[in-house]
């Protein structure tokens, strides 16, 4: 074909119908099947990732450079409620490790040690890309296989829970953020104990959905994961209760309004499920060496 | 929808192709200035309206697709929905077959019908996909950041534009 051909109205009407006709097939076809192209969108991902890392440094500077001027504004009047805090929290913590040397003696007299759910590892990455869209409210870290990253995995910022791991490639890895509209998070009322389904709906305040009991969730108290399904950790800060109209409650996170810039994967490891794990038997051989093994340990 | 003849491209694509590249990579940045959020995810709408004269149609149209998927898929928003758009304002506002270079106004004119365009079909494509109706208040957040970008882009465009037919003027 030659050049005054390719530039035809002929050509381009059909260059346009082939295009659409391409762009409707991959919408239908994304909207039909679950994960269609993840592997490529990951590939991408991690491709791109350096490319983006290198350009929100600038744009990570500018919104460092603004949050440090609001912190000095009001550096004067957080420095005393800071003091004021340290006071109680001294006092607490005094506490806190007198019950923790109380708690060691019970599990030392009763023979067990149920641990605590807190995650000592943890994964730096930087967020490179946040999407804030009216369908999607996701983010791409620079993270992903090679350092340990794994799908569910909880991701934190030094303010409270971001989301967590969705896809996992080589380099990158894409989180699903608590807004998101897929987003479902099991949490509890940390005064209460109450639990309930923390729902993303693509805003900046998720609903609490499926509460256990309604009456104990009250405004302002702190929300917490509640480790329920054994996803994630329980006791992870996620954001404080708040009014979303009559007879419905939302939480204001706790990441709302900050720069996100750096944030932690939490490398937690799920509770196996029954299958995976199955019930000591006699006529198992690997189970009968077991029995005899702690036959052979106890005194 | 009209198609007049075709002026025969000169070598323009890649200038469109340049400029999407960057929007593209831009749109999928996201700024936080003083606890406000800003999404980018309109910006390259401002690289289809502006798209250069002269270019070659087919090879634009090829272009508006790969960028529309290159961003669904950075973005893990519905697959094929940018390049749908993008091609939508392409076929009806035919940046590339105006008579005149752009001035600010008429410009600016061609971004209010492709923003309102545009954000129309992310509403009725974002409802297709996931069954449920997007917030029409993040959409138009996004629109009116986007409008807002729209003068700095024009005039980057318009610096580099002269520019380079001052060097042209000037034998270099």
């Amino acid at each position: 074909m030659h050049r005054s051909e390719l530039n035809s109205p002929r050509a381009t009407h059909i260059a346009l119908i082939l295009a659409f006709a391409l762009s409707a097939i991959l919408f239908a076809a994304d909207r039909t099947s679950e994960g269609f192209l993840e592997r490529e969108k990951m590939g991408i991902g991690s491709t791109v990732s350096p490319i983006l890392s290198t350009l929100s440094s600038p744009i990570r500077a500018l919104e460092n450079f603004t949050a440090q001027f609001i912190d000095r504004n009001r550096a004067f009047a957080e420095n005393k409620a800071l003091k004021e805090e340290l006071y109680v929290l001294r006092e607490a913590k005094e506490r806190s490790d007198i019950v923790a040397m109380k708690l060691a003696r019970f599990e030392q007299i009763l023979g067990s040690d149920f641990g605590v759910d807190v995650v000592e590892n943890k994964i730096a990455a930087r967020a490179v890309s946040e999407i804030d869209g009216p369908f999607v409210r996701s983010a791409l870290i620079n993270a992903g296989q090679k350092k340990g990253v794994g799908a569910g995995h909880a991701v934190m910022t030094v303010d409270g829970l971001y989301g967590h791991v969705l896809r996992v490639g080589a380099n990158s890895s894409r989180v699903l953020r608590l807004e998101d509209l897929n987003s479902r998070l099991a949490v509890m009322s940390s005064a209460s104990g109450a639990t309930a389904i923390l729902a993303g709906d693509n805003t900046d305040q998720p609903v609490l959905t499926f509460a256990s009991d309604p009456s104990k969730w009250k405004i302002g108290s702190k929300v917490i994961t509640s480790g329920d399904g054994g996803v994630l950790p329980r006791g992870l800060p996620v954001g404080t209760v708040a009014s979303g109209g009559p007879q419905r409650l939302v939480v204001d996170l706790n990441i709302t309004g900050t720069p996100v810039d750096w944030v932690w994967v939490l490398p937690f490891t799920p509770i196996a499920p029954p299958e995976a794990d199955p019930i000591l038997s006699e006529g198992n051989p690997q189970n009968t060496e077991a029995i005899n093994a702690n036959a052979q340990d106890a005194p | 929808m009209a198609l007049s003849p075709i002026i025969v491209g000169r070598g323009t694509t890649w200038r469109g192709g340049v400029t999407m590249l960057l929007l593209t990579l831009l749109a999928t940045l996201h700024v936080n200035i003083g606890g406000q959020s800003i999404a980018l995810t309109f910006l390259p709408v401002i690289g289809v309206c502006l798209w250069p004269r002269f270019s070659n149609p087919p090879g634009s149209i090829l272009l508006l697709l790969l960028f529309g998927i290159l961003l669904d898929f950075l973005t893990f928003e519905p697959l094929g929905m940018r390049s749908l758009i993008y091609l939508t304002i392409f076929a009806v506002f035919r940046p590339d077959l105006r008579l005149k270079d752009f001035r600010f106004k008429m410009a600016f004119g061609y971004w209010v019908g492709a923003i309102v365009l545009s954000l129309f079909l992310s509403y009725v494509l974002g409802w297709l996909n996931h069954s449920l109706r997007p917030q029409w208040s993040t959409l138009l957040y996004q629109g009116l950041v986007a409008t807002c970008l729209f003068p700095l882009v024009y005039s980057i465009r318009h610096i580099f534009k002269t520019l380079a037919r001052d060097v042209g003027q000037r034998g270099f």
